[in-house]
């Protein structure tokens, strides 16, 4: 056998690649249920569930769902529909808050028509609320809220929306002449195939056409006119033909609500009901529920035409309700036979209380959001101090104590540690969502607690010495423009598995009472340490980092690490066998001084 | 807006995680089961993927898809190990470095002597040994230069030998 101890390691593998391992899919589609943190982060607001979206040309989208009504707000473009967008100043953020219905097409599986369950075609309301900016062009907003998909958590209140165009289409351009919109969009509506590919298509058609300028649809990928293949019945549609909803007739239900969209959020009353219908004799029966089910309104209509052929129906239904709520409009086709209801359609839709001048508004909503946030933001910060300061406290008694002894409080420590990183959890979503509300929130900065004083250290080059003034006096004053100035960004490194904004890192790590900017300030004050190389020579703060394991470092060395680290730490480190707390360090060739690293931990 | 100014083969999010999901979850279970052993090995996959799912965006492509997600399963392994201190200095100590004695070449006495080292050596020793990484994807790894994970692994190699010598002098 070799005598190398690594050979033998490497024939000591506990788990060897040959290993069977299966990748259990449902952990990712779990995991998937939860959403990326910076592109889709998940909101759990205690009134109900709410998520972001990215929506085309990097805005943001924020979508609030719970009880009455619905919150979006996107960060750089205003979606809005032709319909009425208001605008509502807002106590909270300096920018007023604009909101609207975006109404676009999902798919919905039910009882629908003569031919099966569906999936149908039917308008859904997409109500959002943003914090204002220039609207640009609302046909392409409202097509970038279809792009974006049904709200996850909708089915929660409801049966399932589905769409079929693939996530990460997107917009890439949209003329509007004539009554033709031509819409360009990226190659991932390839991916719908078949009947598929139709209902993408179909939900197209019918978003745009509900504008009233735009009659019919040419859908472009990637600048070329969608071909025969994407649609099922090419025979029915010629390949550049501009596409209209009598295309897709056989993608809606017998009776297709038009107005109110699922999910309306205009309450208005009466309720104004249009729509199409294919049903025995035109006659479209007619209902309105209250949240409680109880018949508000109950009649019929005529469409235009009926009995094989499908015609427009409208209605205008009267109600009074006590208080604002989601009432139902139902809509089916009476059997001839038994008088059964067929082919029933349902949308939620939001009833005004009599004398009330709207909905609660979702600009009320993303108010008391960004409110309730900037509520949970203090509680936290306040149980966050008060468990920081019990843990250190309990911390310093464990200091030196035997092991047989302080099970309590090592008890305590650990149950200490569990709340301080739930807090911080809780903390790091407020963080998220003020970020993505746009909102100026403060960030604290540590650095201001730093000590003013930087000991001249004659032994740096000039440069390296200039340099590190100016990142302590940055740090000291959390001047994040400074930081940026002074740092090359593609190649420093903060923290292992992050990339990209240190800032960005820091100012979270700031929020979350990590302290970086004291603990960089605190640490160029510090004794440091050489490492040489090739060709650079690397200044590390605090000299501790820059000894092979933590035994060789020198006492008074040690001593100056606190009191920012003390026995407690001291007492990790020296079981880890190296420093392991912040760091910073720069590279020096002999002209050049680069900050190329400031990191905690590891 | 997922693709924008991202590179040409732009999928859906989700798509890609599923993808890099499947082909690389055996890889990050077999690297933390490793280090944290089969009980907890589950558990520290789920929660690196966990953290590659919310950064998707900053997922590296392949061919250093599988580095990146073992750097990240080594802040989880980090992460667990800390939990693990806290709980069980007490019975680490009282366990010392008992590590089984065996002749040269023994794998058991190998390691006793992984154990016997720092962490940082330990790491660069079992990403070589175990994930049979070289040094341009160990210095992925570890966030250092090939040329600095080179001497790193030196290093380590030659302290692994001392540290054999030592346990192994034990009778």
């Amino acid at each position: 056998m070799s005598r190398d101890p690594f050979e033998s390691l490497r024939g000591s593998n506990p788990l060897p690649e040959d290993h069977p391992v299966h990748p259990p899919m449902a952990i990712a589609e779990r995991i998937l249920g939860g959403a990326p943190r910076r592109a889709w982060p998940a909101w759990a607001l205690a009134t109900g569930l709410a998520a972001a979206v990215l929506v085309g040309g990097g805005a943001w989208l924020l979508w609030i769902h719970g009880g009455p009504g619905e919150v979006v707000a996107t960060s750089a473009a205003t979606p809005t529909t032709g319909g009425a967008v208001t605008a509502a100043a807002s106590t909270t953020t300096s920018a007023p808050i604009l909101t609207g219905d975006a109404v676009v097409y999902f798919f919905i599986s039910e009882e629908g028509s003569p031919s099966g369950p569906g999936p149908y075609l039917i308008p859904v309301a997409q109500s959002f609320s943003v914090l204002s900016h220039p609207v640009s062009d609302p046909v392409a907003e409202t097509l970038s809220f279809l792009l974006a998909g049904p709200w996850p958590g909708v089915d929660r209140e409801g049966p399932a929306l589905s769409s079929y165009l693939p996530l990460g289409t997107r917009l890439l351009a949209i003329t509007v002449a004539d009554g033709i919109a031509t819409v360009d969009l990226s190659s991932e509506l390839e991916a719908a195939q078949g009947l598929a590919g139709r209902g993408a298509l179909a939900q197209i058609v019918f978003t745009l056409t509900r504008f009233d300028a735009i009659e019919a649809v040419r859908v472009l990928i990637d600048g070329v006119p969608v071909t025969a293949a994407l649609v099922a019945a090419p025979q029915e549609v010629a390949d550049t033909a501009p596409l209209t909803r009598a295309d897709f007739a056989d993608e809606l239900p017998a009776i297709m609500l038009e107005s109110p969209a699922y999910w309306a959020s205009s309450g208005d009353n009466p309720l104004v009901v249009t729509g199409t219908a294919d049903v025995f004799e035109a006659t479209v029966s007619l209902e309105l529920l209250g949240q409680d089910g109880a018949v508000l309104w109950q009649g019929t209509t005529q469409a235009s035409c009926g009995t094989g052929c499908r015609g427009d129906f409208s209605a205008e239904i009267p109600y009074e309700v006590a208080e604002g709520q989601f009432g139902t409009l139902v809509a089916w086709e009476a059997s001839m036979e038994d008088g059964s209801r067929l082919y029933q359609r349902q949308h939620l839709v939001w009833l005004n209380a009599s004398g009330d001048s709207g909905p609660p508004t979702a600009a009320e909503q993303l108010r008391q959001a960004i409110a309730e946030q900037m509520a949970l933001r203090y509680d936290l910060d306040k149980a966050l101090d008060s468990y920081l300061a019990e843990l250190a406290a309990v911390d310093a008694q464990l200091v030196g104590l035997p092991l047989d002894q302080g099970t309590e409080l090592r008890t305590r420590a650990a149950e200490l540690d569990r709340q301080v990183a739930e807090t911080r959890d809780g903390l790091s979503r407020v963080f998220d969502q003020l970020r993505a509300l746009g909102v100026d929130f403060e960030i604290p900065c540590s650095g201001a607690a730093a000590s003013p004083d930087l000991p001249d250290e004659p032994g740096l080059p000039a440069p390296v010495a200039s340099l590190r003034r100016s990142i302590f006096e940055a740090a000291r004053a959390c001047d994040w423009q400074t930081l940026r100035g002074v740092m090359v960004e593609s190649t420093f490194s903060y923290s292992f598995g992050e990339s990209g904004d240190p800032v960005g890192f820091w100012q979270r790590e700031e929020f979350l009472h990590y302290q970086p900017m004291l603990y960089i300030a605190g640490m160029l004050a510090r004794p440091y340490g050489t490492v040489p190389g090739d060709v650079v020579t690397i200044f590390a703060w605090p000299s501790a980092q820059a000894y092979a394991s933590w035994a060789d470092v020198p006492q008074p060395e040690r001593e100056a690490l606190r009191p920012l680290y003390g026995d407690g730490d001291f007492a990790s480190f020296a079981e880890f066998g190296g420093y392991l707390g912040y760091r910073v360090g720069f590279s020096w060739d002999g002209t050049r001084a680069v900050w190329i690293y400031a990191i905690t931990g590891d | 807006m997922t693709a924008h100014g991202a590179d040409a083969t732009a999928t859906a999010p989700e798509d890609r995680f599923r993808a890099l999901f499947a082909r690389h979850y055996p890889a990050v279970y077999r690297y933390v089961g490793r280090r944290l052993g089969s009980d907890d090995a589950s558990d520290a996959a789920a929660e690196t993927f966990a953290v590659a799912w919310r950064r998707i965006g900053r997922v590296p492509p392949e061919p250093d898809t599988l580095l990146w997600l073992y750097g990240v399963a080594r802040r989880v392994v980090a992460n667990a190990q800390r939990g693990r201190r806290r709980r069980d200095r007490l019975t680490q100590r009282a366990a010392g470095h008992a590590a089984p004695a065996g002749q040269d070449g023994d794998p058991a006495a190998a390691l006793a002597a992984l154990a016997a080292l720092n962490p940082g050596d330990r790491e660069v020793l079992r990403l070589a040994a175990w994930e049979g990484l070289g040094p341009g994807e160990l210095g992925a790894v570890l966030g250092c230069s090939p040329n600095a994970a080179a001497i790193r692994l030196h290093r380590a190699r030659r302290r692994l030998l001392a540290a054999l010598d030592d346990t192994g002098d034990q009778p």
